[in-house]
This record gives C-alpha cells, sequence and structure tokens, in this order.
C-alpha cells in the first residue's frame, strides 16, 4: 500500500511538470509537425505516383511512434538533470524502496509519453490521416 | 543515550582517503557542529550516516542500531538538509511539502495540518502557492529546513544551512533550529563555515580536516586548548591558514553551466 502512495506521487510529480511545461509540448510537437508538413506534402505526390497510395496513411503511425520514443526517452534523461540539481537525494534519504522510486518516474514518462502520442495522433488526423481504413 | 555513535569510520574512494578512521558520538538532544575546511570529508560523513554511501570501514550506530541494516527505519528518523538545494523548482513550495508528505508515509488526514503549520512557522505561508523557481535563495533554504521537519525527525542534519545567506536570513534560520530544537527536543547535526553562528548555537564541536577528527569537545575546551579568544581564531590554529585547492569536479563544471542558462 506504501508503495503504491509512492509511486502514485512520484508519477504526479512527473505529470505536474510535464503539464506546466508549456514550451517543452509546443516544442517537443515541432519535429513531428516538420516531418508532418515537411515529408507528408513534399514526398507525398511522389510517393503517390509511384503507385503507393496515401503517403500520409504510411508516414502519420511511424511519426506517432517516433514521438513517443523520443519523449519517453527526454523522461528517462530528466532524472539526470534531477540527479544533478539534487532532486534525487531527496527521494534517497526517504523510507522508500528504490524499486517504487525507478517504477513512478518510468511510469510517469510512459503516460506523458503517450499524451504526446496523443496529440500527434490528432495532429496527424488533422493532415488527413485516418486510422480508419 | 547517543543519537549518533561512529566508530572507526573510513571511506575510501579508489586511493584517496575522504574520511580516515574517525570516531565520535553525539549525545542526544545536543547540537553537533561538525567543522573543517572544505574538502574535509564532512559532506562525506553525512552521506554515510545518512545511508546514501556505504562505508568502507568501521561503525555507524543511530540510536543503537546499524542505520545499513534497517535503512528505511533509520531513514524515517532523519531530517536532512542538502548543501545545495534538493527541492524540485517546478512544484510549489505546498507541493514540494506535500511529495515530503507521501514519502514519509504521513497519515493523508495529518499532512495538510502540518505543512500548514511548519510554513507558517518558516513565515513562507503566504507564499505556498508560488512554484520553488520564483524563490530566494532565503527562502528555499527555509522550505528545505520546513520539509525535514516534517515527518518529526529525531535527527536533522543541516549541511551549511547558511551558506550564501543574507545576515537577516542567517539569524532567522539559527532561532528556527534553536526552537525546534527545544520544541520536539531534536538532535541537530550540523555543519557550517561560520563559526561565530556555530559557536553559539553547538553544545559540542568536533574539528575535522583531511579526513580525520583533530578535536573533538565543547567550544570553550577548544579555546582553552589553543589559548584564542574566538572559535574561528581556533579553529585556524589547528587547521593552519593554507588556503585549500579544491578542484571544481565535472558535477560542480556541469551545474554552474545549466545556472547560467537559467
Amino acid at each position: 500500500m506504501k508503495h503504491l502512495k509512492v509511486i502514485y506521487i512520484i508519477w504526479l510529480r512527473q505529470l505536474k511538470r510535464f503539464i506546466r511545461s508549456y514550451s517543452r509540448i509546443f516544442g517537443s510537437l515541432a519535429q513531428p509537425l516538420l516531418f508532418l508538413v515537411a515529408l507528408g506534402y513534399g514526398f507525398g505526390s511522389i510517393y503517390e505516383q509511384a503507385g503507393g497510395g496515401n503517403y500520409i496513411q504510411f508516414l502519420a503511425p511511424g511519426v506517432i511512434a517516433m514521438t513517443v520514443i523520443f519523449t519517453a526517452m527526454f523522461n528517462g534523461t530528466s532524472l539526470v538533470f534531477d540527479k544533478q540539481f539534487g532532486f534525487v537525494k531527496e527521494t534517497l534519504v526517504a523510507p522508500v524502496s528504490r524499486f517504487s522510486i525507478m517504477f513512478g518516474r518510468a511510469l510517469g514518462g510512459a503516460t506523458v509519453a503517450t499524451i504526446q502520442g496523443v496529440i500527434v495522433f490528432f495532429l496527424a488526423m488533422l493532415f488527413g490521416f485516418s486510422p480508419i481504413s | 543515550m547517543n543519537a549518533i555513535e561512529v566508530k572507526n569510520l573510513t571511506k575510501k574512494f579508489k586511493d584517496f582517503i575522504a574520511v580516515d578512521n574517525i570516531s565520535f558520538q553525539v549525545p542526544e538532544g545536543q547540537v553537533f557542529a561538525f567543522l573543517g575546511p572544505n574538502g574535509a570529508g564532512k559532506t562525506t560523513t553525512i552521506k554515510m550516516i545518512t545511508t546514501l554511501l556505504r562505508p568502507t570501514a568501521g561503525e555507524i550506530m543511530v540510536f543503537g542500531k546499524d542505520p545499513q541494516k534497517n535503512r528505511d527505519e533509520a531513514r524515517q528518523k532523519f531530517g536532512v538538509v542538502f548543501q545545495d538545494t534538493t527541492l524540485d523548482t517546478d512544484l510549489t513550495a505546498y507541493e514540494n511539502m506535500y511529495f515530503h508528505a507521501v514519502l514519509y508515509n504521513i497519515p493523508k488526514k495529518d499532512r495538510k495540518p502540518k505543512i500548514e503549520e511548519l510554513l507558517n512557522f518558516f513565515e513562507l505561508a503566504d507564499r505556498k502557492k508560488d512554484l520553488v523557481k520564483n524563490f530566494s535563495g532565503g527562502m528555499k533554504r527555509r522550505l528545505e529546513i520546513a520539509r525535514g521537519m516534517l515527518h518529526v525527525p529525531k535527527i536533522l542534519f543541516l549541511d551549511e544551512p547558511t551558506l550564501g545567506l543574507d545576515p537577516q536570513t542567517r539569524n532567522k534560520i539559527w532561532k528556527y533550529v534553536k526552537e525546534l530544537k527545544q520544541k520536539h527536543q531534536i538532535t541537530v547535526f550540523l555543519t557550517s563555515h561560520y563559526l561565530e553562528e556555530a559557536e553559539a548555537v553547538a553544545d559540542q564541536v568536533a574539528i575535522i580536516d583531511h579526513g580525520k577528527i583533530i578535536f573533538n569537545g565543547t567550544s570553550a575546551e577548544i579555546k582553552q586548548q589553543t589559548q584564542t579568544d574566538s572559535l574561528e581564531q581556533a579553529f585556524l590554529e589547528i587547521t593552519g591558514r593554507d588556503v585549500r585547492d579544491e578542484s571544481a569536479s565535472s558535477t560542480d563544471r556541469m551545474r554552474q553551466q545549466l545556472k547560467a542558462r537559467r
């Protein structure tokens, strides 16, 4: 029970940090947006002429997956920053298991990455991606 | 009973001996000042007592128990304020406190009143909803000590709590520490470079240099022994007047760069 509480509060912290960093949310949307616009419209016509069908349909799942990977990676590396700035020490001197600290962080990172993925998913739909064929 | 008892404690980092066979006792309810020049091994000792580092050799007892054997039980008894801030600057003061309350298993119904009480005590109540990144150095320090006291520890570790603060805040912090000590009968283990302050607040003093304890007693004793008028003179007498060369580690450099960028 105690482990769950600790995992929850660490997860919540990751989420709060994510929601508060508008610049990071929009910044991390720039790359998928660039791929969708530049590659989507740029290569789209060639792809269709070559008989490949709708290029956005092909491109969007990859861009979404890539967003999830990068966001997750960024959340992983944020541990290094926390370590440099000392916040990790606060959790390390606390009477909690190291496992719940790691698990809470991983869960937080996963949630944040999923949210970003969903945002890009809807963004892709704006560009004509339809998940139901 | 001794709150902390250290016997022949040694810590080696590869070939470098940071703490060299030190022994001391801190009786319960006392303020113990652990003094020494930069790089003497103060922080390393604190890290070993608070289970962040494993000793290479020697024995640590906290209320008669080895903290390494039953870590969570020992950790629950500690309130630690580190040299550099360990607050999450993207959370508010209240959220930082709440996070701590959950980590230290404070029952849900007690969390809010306790946090409010401490924030009031440290005069931070009106800023509790502000993000910590907008706080001044003194406010951060106060918040950090407030957080360290939240779970009513038996031993409060203060690693240079007044470093880089103005005289007003420094005085206030020592006032808080004295009040807290009287109110909760806690043991305080502190390090500081402000020797006047240490002298005013400490019951017992130990001076460490190059990893070895070279003096352990009251500040009156040390002054008598060195025939000096103040602890600062006695300190200089004992540790010498050379300036310590402490090369900045890669960590320090990275921190500085990041701070400059913010």
